[in-house]
């Protein structure tokens, strides 16, 4: 078989990464000696040949501190080394193909050329993310992500990991050592975590060296704080932090270390030291906000487009004094920096105080698409069930990237498989080929002709065959993922703070980590729910039409078929609060939701969940895949998420919001809803608003996100970009810049209602 | 069966809290600057949207009442059209529209529970609007009954324009009366608007004397026709005892519904009015004690 070659985007970026500072010879030289790191550890442990490469690039690819930074910790990543997520680099040992292709054009002899077409060669082999598309990816069912001709895409990463920082905090730096002393030191994985921590203190102390080099060019003002920096860093690396910021900067260090780019919980990790240096006035408040923006910075600055999460309020935690005044600083820079990023999250449930809710609503009313908005009365119970965790433990569930859950320090939920729902009905319909490009893609399932469907539910069935084969597909890859990925890597600076790899002395994958889960995101759902009502209407019940003839309709893309498009569309949408339309997108999400949790539970992995959230796959996937029996043209972008497909509510948002309250939480391990108002509306009936949203959660509604913008201001800065420099919309799991985004996902946000 | 043009839920201009307004139709005003003149008529009528048509006849061939005919642009014979919609399910391009369905007491109600929650959450309700809300007086009372019965909060939105009796009746089941007041004087009143004064001066009268505390005077203001009657409505709004004027400023936002109901819209040529223009009147009405809002 040929060698899959997996060239091409492998992340949605919206937001354009910072240059690396090396020269492109270094670069070159550093991927190199990462490379023969690699080669040379081949038959070492895994954790060994990790530990090498890792030496590589630590703390070589470290950054020098900018003007006014008041942490130290900027971190580079090149197109070959390691990691955890495709936002920053790749997974484990990864090479970014078409990024390494691009890097080949800034070198200048052929010579050095060559040198990259040597790399892009070995890696093609070695590539984890590589070695796992060669296993699972296929012709016609599976494709890699971002590959939208398959109806299921796969792939390997290892996304959302947010580690306990609480241990960091309390063991400090030699805790930790000491942690690992205390195991089996034998054992490559002890002995390799052993040498990452090792690492770890060398990268404190290159900073230091950096923050005395920032010392010599730096202000009089910034010097200070650059003292400060040194003296915290010397403290830090031995010791566990006692100040707030030293309690900052072991703890971004580290997620720098670690590849992570979704934080977590930090009023709970920096709250607590935030308050004791605040009551012993050590610290004041402008300092500390002065802090927290310079962290805000940090996060903005690696630039990964749908991460970033940093979470604050909710259950379970336990100074609730200390944290919340965290989370009220947040609230606080979070209304005056308007960055995309950290995708600031706010949970709460029926005891948070007012005052916070009150600065949310305020942060919210000014633009900055945040805080999101997490529902805890709502969530807590339905993780419980979701994941077969106790209370205590789902109260420290996480929505990381766009929205799917995992439990801070204790679980990994990466979303490795992605489905579109409105294909798979489609190939259902077209006896298993996908009307979009003719190719047979429905695998062993044999899908009767349309003919001999004679009732709703044998349509039904139909799908639903076809989905379980996609289903069981998920599954294998899900599990596959991370049997490759657990070959060959350790991921040693993950596995250190997650629970409860060092006890059980093993790699986070290896049987390390408590809760083995997965996600799979779920596209099209309601373009598929809508299609599906407007058949039963329309053949079954009200017998217009055939199926036949419908399906020739969308097969013809509606063109010399207006009338049955405008009949498709006539019918009623979800999104509009009627009952019956939403019942069948609740069967519809149901049986999705259970079959894959079921699968996960048979499996014998933690959970395995859908997740309904959004990068602007909803659009690259409708571009293609056919025109559907919701009267939706072919190309067209399909549904946001888990809301209407654009311009389909009509009747307000309360109306929504009672369509979306149908989709029990439990079933689900993160499901994202946009809405968006105009200031006006924010601001004159503020009253009203919240009231709308206090209903919604306890109507049971599990998340909201919010974007602020006045009419024609979208339209206007489509013809205007120079004008709207940070005008952010919510796309859907992220935050963007509105005139970065490309005209087919700024169409898409456009086509959403806006309720003034 | 009660004839509405639509129901607007998380209506948040008419009256406190979240609201689901119900827009009846039917009225006995002709008001030139209407920004709803598809509820005159009780009946459903046609609208015809001029710029989405592309003249292919589809309508005309699917007419069973000859109501249709292309001169060359589309001519509706309104005394023949019964608002069957035929025509509209011929239209592929969405050029035509019928304002209005007939719906049964127990339908709207079904409707207006959706909310139930939100309304609880906000202390928000029903309104009922239009056209003049009491025009289909004997099937709305009944509306305004049950509605009552079943806890929620009433608001009316309405013209005065009626015999006392009426409003007599419905008094009781009303929480907040949002009263129009387009003009004092009554041969102006008479002139433009159609109405009866005596109905309107009568309606106030009444309000005045048995239940001031649930009136709000709302007060479109119009270019040309009442600009200069803020100040005496604010007068008169505190001689009879009420405690808020809402002023609203001049919009052209229904223009185009003029044109599908292929009426001329008298105030085509007339700019929006800007909300600021009517600040300075925030402080004239709190010399009368009034609380003066721009905007409902």
């Amino acid at each position: 078989m040929a060698h899959i070659n997996i060239d091409g985007a492998q992340n949605v970026e919206v937001s354009k990464p910072i240059p690396s500072q090396k020269s492109p010879q270094e670069q070159l030289e550093i991927m190199e000696a990462y490379t023969c790191a690699h080669k040379n550890g081949t038959n070492l442990d895994k954790a060994f040949q990790e530990i090498h490469c890792l030496k590589v690039l630590f703390p070589r690819l470290f950054r020098t501190l900018e003007p006014g930074d008041q942490i130290a910790g900027r971190l580079d990543f090149l197109p070959i080394g390691f990691g955890s997520v495709t936002s920053i680099g790749g997974v484990g040992h990864y090479c970014v193909f078409h990024k390494l292709r691009a890097f080949k054009s800034l070198l200048k002899t052929e010579e050095e050329k060559a040198r990259v077409d040597a790399l892009y060669d070995y890696w093609q082999y070695h590539d984890v993310k590589s070695i796992y598309c060669q296993d699972v990816l296929t012709e016609d069912t599976t494709g890699r992500f971002i590959d939208c001709k398959y109806p299921f895409m796969a792939t390997a990463r290892l996304s959302g990991m947010m580690l306990d920082y609480q241990k960091l905090m309390r063991l400090g730096v030699n805790g930790l050592i000491e942690e690992i002393q205390r195991q089996d030191l034998t054992k490559p994985f002890i002995q390799a975590s052993l040498e990452a921590m090792k690492l770890f203190q060398t990268v404190i102390s290159y900073q230091i060296d950096l923050v005395k080099e920032a010392k010599k060019e730096a202000s009089l003002d910034w010097k200070q704080d650059l003292d400060v920096m040194e003296e915290d860093l010397i403290w830090i690396k031995e010791h566990k932090p006692v100040t707030f910021h030293q309690a900052l900067q072991l703890f971004w260090l580290y997620a720098l270390c670690a590849g992570c780019i979704n934080y977590g919980r930090m009023d709970m990790v920096l709250g607590p030291y935030l308050k004791k240096d605040m009551d012993a006035g050590r610290l004041t408040e402008e300092k500390a906000l002065e802090y927290i923006a310079s962290l805000w910075k940090m996060i903005e600055n690696r630039r990964t487009t749908v991460n970033g999460r940093i979470i604050v309020g909710g259950r379970g935690r336990e100074n609730v004094e200390a944290c919340d005044l965290f989370t009220r600083l947040c609230l606080k820079v979070c209304k005056k920096v308007r960055y995309v990023e950290p995708q600031f999250t706010l949970r709460f449930d029926h005891n948070t105080p007012e005052d916070i809710l009150d600065m949310a609503y305020e942060c919210i009313a000014s633009g900055a698409t945040y805080p999101t908005l997490y529902n805890d009365d709502v969530n807590i119970p339905a993780v419980q069930y979701a994941m077969r965790v106790p209370e205590k433990i789902a109260e420290q569930y996480v929505p990381f990237g766009c929205g799917e859950y995992v439990i801070q320090g204790k679980s990994v939920g990466t979303p490795n498989t992605l489905l579109n729902m409105l294909k798979l009905l489609q190939i259902s319909m077209n006896e298993g080929f996908d009307p979009m490009d003719k190719i047979y893609k429905a695998g062993p399932v044999q899908c009767k002709p349309l003919s001999e469907l004679k009732t709703f539910e044998d349509l039904m069935d139909q799908y639903q065959r076809v989905q379980d084969y996609y289903f069981d597909l998920s599954i294998y890859a899900q599990k596959h993922s991370y049997e490759i990925m657990n070959q060959e890597v350790s991921f040693l600076f993950t596995s250190i703070l997650m629970d409860d790899c060092i006890h059980r002395e093993k790699a986070l994958l290896d049987g390390g980590v408590e809760i083995l889960g997965g996600t799979n995101e779920t596209y099209g759902n309601i373009n598929a729910s809508d299609a599906l009502y407007a058949i039963k209407k329309l053949v079954f019940d009200q017998k217009k039409y055939t199926l036949e003839q419908l399906n020739e309709a969308a097969l013809h893309d509606f063109k010399g078929y207006e009338r049955i498009q405008k009949d498709l569309l006539k019918q009623d949408k979800y999104g509009n609060d009627k009952k019956e339309c939403d019942e069948l997108a609740n069967r519809c999400y149901e049986y999705v939701a259970k079959g894959i949790r079921q699968r996960g539970i048979d499996a014998g992995m933690g959970y395995y969940l859908i997740v309904i959230s959004n990068n602007q796959t909803n659009t690259d996937w409708g571009h293609q895949t056919d025109a559907s029996l919701d009267g939706r043209n072919k190309g067209v972008y399909m549904n946001p998420a888990n809301n209407p497909q654009g311009g389909a509510a009509k009747f307000g948002p309360t109306a929504v919001l009672n369509s979306l309250v149908h989709f029990d939480a439990k079933y689900h391990g993160g499901s994202v809803q946009n809405i968006k108002f105009t200031p006006r509306m924010m601001h004159e009936d503020k009253e009203k608003v919240k009231a709308l949203f206090e209903t919604y959660f306890e109507n049971g509604g599990c998340q909201l996100m919010v974007t602020v913008v006045d009419h024609g201001q979208l339209e206007d800065a489509q013809k205007h970009p120079e004008k709207y420099p940070d005008l952010i919309v919510r796309v859907a799991g992220y935050s963007a810049v509105f005139v970065n985004l490309t005209k087919d996902i700024q169409d898409e946000l456009l086509s959403r209602t806006l309720y003034d | 069966m009660i004839s509405i043009s639509n129901i607007e839920r998380f209506a948040t201009h008419d009256g406190p809290g979240i609201r689901t307004t119900i827009f009846l139709k039917g009225c006995s005003l002709h008001c030139p600057w209407c920004a709803n003149p598809e509820t005159w008529d009780v009946h459903p009528v046609l609208m015809h949207k001029e710029n989405k048509c592309v003249r292919c006849h589809s309508c005309l061939k699917a007419c069973t009442k000859q109501a249709i005919s292309f001169q060359p642009e589309f001519t509706l014979n309104r005394n023949v059209c019964d608002g069957c919609a035929l025509c509209v399910d011929a239209c592929l391009l969405e050029a035509l529209e019928i304002s209005g369905k007939w719906m049964d007491i127990e339908e709207i109600v079904e409707e207006v529970q959706k909310d139930d929650r939100y309304y609880q959450k906000s202390n928000g309700g029903v309104t009922l609007s239009g056209g003049e809300p009491l025009f289909q007086f004997d099937e709305v009372f009944l509306l305004i009954c049950t509605l009552h019965e079943r806890g929620y909060h009433l608001a009316l939105e309405t013209t005065g324009n009626y015999p006392l009796e009426h409003l007599k009746k419905v008094e009781p089941y009303i929480d907040l009366f949002l009263m129009d007041c387009k003009h004092l004087e009554p041969e102006k009143l008479q002139k433009i608007t159609g109405a009866n004064p005596k109905f309107v001066q009568d309606s106030f009268t009444y309000l005045s004397q048995h239940c001031p505390e649930k009136v709000i005077v709302r007060m479109p203001v119009i270019w040309n026709f009442n600009e200069d009657q803020i100040e005496k409505t604010i007068d008169q709004a505190s001689r009879l005892g009420f405690s808020e004027v809402d002023l609203l400023p001049f919009h052209s936002l229904g223009k185009n519904k003029w044109e599908n109901l292929n009426k001329v819209y008298p105030y085509a040529s007339y700019p929006m009015m800007k909300k600021e223009t009517l600040n300075a009147f925030v402080a004239y009405g709190k010399t009368k004690n009034i609380y003066v809002k721009i905007g409902g």
